[in-house]
């Protein structure tokens, strides 16, 4: 950090640094230009920050965020509670959202079984989602982890979880994104999609 | 010292680093295990291909040159992913445990093609399908033929007093160095069933997975105890996949 800085301001881009992708210069010039603008602009910003952690938290059904006992998704009374999508991550539900392609509600684990980096089990929401289905099943359980050896795991887990249940567990597809050149692919990206063909449809 | 390392190598264990780079810790054939920095590794999957994942056997290119502590890696060519995506936990968990084996054991800037052979012959008997039933044997026989790979392993088979065949039990020495013959053991206790001996001493020298699920169960909780006592002088505290590992076994999850 820069010492001919006020220190207010150094403390600031030292804060600023530790988002991710924000670099110490990076950090540095935010820090300016917060200075620069009008004050109320400052002040927002703090409070907005001071209020993130009591105003947002995770949402008693599926753990997405919310600002109320249930988050925008699980209390909107035009989604179809048939359909569960169950993701690693908030930022999955919100990729999938993104593609408008669901019109379902989510259950968010919390990320994926990797015991490599001492993620088992119980470091999971799997009881919260086997209680939810009990409480209240739905017709099919989409399982939308990431398509990796620890995605298929967790996704295996929780298949055996479900095992005996009259519930439909789908697996979202995974191969040759669209848009793409099939010579730029990678081996196992390709690989995948070979194993995963589907009939052609006339 | 050569600037550039071209080994073939399996990748153990994959870190973030910073935004977009990844830390990852190979164990090449060449030079043991190496950290290496495989810069822009997650936002573009162009340069590295999605390959850079544990249980991904690999060509690598690095360059030696250190930035920082870190040697970086410029190039990776799948091989052979050794596991595949199609996997269960069980198997995953013992899969981690083999890797991390590997990581804790080898020996930075230490030529040792041993311990890779025994890496990419072990790691492939977790993938697919595996039962409950099969995690047992398979992280027994992999345990004993990594302990044979680090000069650890008695014979199994021969007396370690009076060199002959320890038929119809081995009792595992008191003194802890090996297995005896019924009219050498002092004691007469510990006694592990001849055919479990045998057939865990024929997986360790065939390393196939075939071999390894012969190994009987009825006698088999012995020997386990014994390799895990071995491998404790190699590694001495329980990693992360180990505790994985036997939490699942037990059946904790």
């Amino acid at each position: 950090m820069d010492a001919s800085l006020p220190l207010a301001v150094e403390r600031l881009a030292r804060l600023l640094g530790r988002l991710p992708g924000v670099g110490e210069r990076s950090a540095q010039r935010l820090a300016l230009h917060v200075l620069a603008q009008p004050v109320d602009y400052a002040k927002g910003l703090g409070e907005a920050l001071a209020g993130l952690h009591d105003e947002v938290h995770f949402c008693n059904e599926c753990f997405h965020l919310a600002e109320e006992e249930l988050c925008r998704i699980c209390s909107n009374p035009h989604r179809d509670p048939q359909l569960l999508c169950v993701v690693e991550e908030v930022a999955d539900l919100l990729a999938i959202e993104r593609s408008g392609e669901f019109r379902g509600l989510y259950h968010v684990l919390g990320g994926a079984l990797s015991p490599l980096r001492g993620v088992g089990p119980r470091d999971l929401r799997f009881a919260e989602l086997v209680a939810r289905i009990a409480a209240a099943p739905p017709s099919e359980v989409i399982v939308a982890t990431s398509i990796s050896v620890e995605g298929e795991a967790t996704a295996s887990y929780l298949l055996g979880l479900l095992r005996g249940q009259t519930i439909e567990v789908t697996r979202i597809a995974s191969g040759v994104p669209q848009g793409s050149e099939l010579e730029y692919l990678d081996q196992a990206t390709l690989g995948r999609a070979m194993r995963a063909r589907l009939p052609l449809r006339r | 010292m050569p600037s550039q390392l071209i080994s073939p190598a399996v990748v153990v264990r994959v870190q973030n680093y910073g935004e977009a780079d990844l830390i990852v810790a190979l164990l090449t054939a060449d030079r043991g295990r190496l950290d290496v920095l495989a810069r822009s590794a997650r936002s573009s999957r162009k340069r590295f291909a999605g390959v850079l994942r544990p249980f991904c056997q690999l060509q690598v290119l690095v360059d030696l040159k250190r930035h920082g502590s870190l040697a970086t890696l410029t190039g990776a060519e799948l091989e052979r992913d050794l596991l595949g995506t199609d996997v269960e936990y069980g198997a995953l968990c013992l899969a981690s445990y083999l890797c991390e084996l590997a990581a804790h054991v080898s020996q930075p800037e230490h030529a040792d093609p041993q311990l890779l052979r025994w890496l990419t012959a072990c790691v492939p008997w977790c993938a697919g399908r595996t039962v409950a039933e099969d995690l047992p044997p398979l992280k027994l026989a992999s345990e004993a033929a990594l302990l044979r790979v680090l000069g650890l392993l008695p014979d199994l088979l021969i007396c370690g007093r009076c060199s002959g065949d320890v038929q119809p039990v081995g009792h595992w020495d008191p003194d802890g160095h090996g297995l005896l013959c019924p009219h050498c053991s002092p004691t007469q206790r510990e006694a592990t069933p001849y055919l479990v001996l045998a057939q865990l001493q024929a997986s360790v020298m065939a390393l196939d997975r075939a071999s390894a699920l012969l190994i009987p169960a009825t006698g088999r909780s012995l020997v386990e105890d014994r390799m895990q006592r071995l491998l404790r002088q190699a590694v001495p505290q329980a990693g992360r996949a180990e505790r994985a590992l036997r939490s699942h076994m037990l059946g904790l999850d």
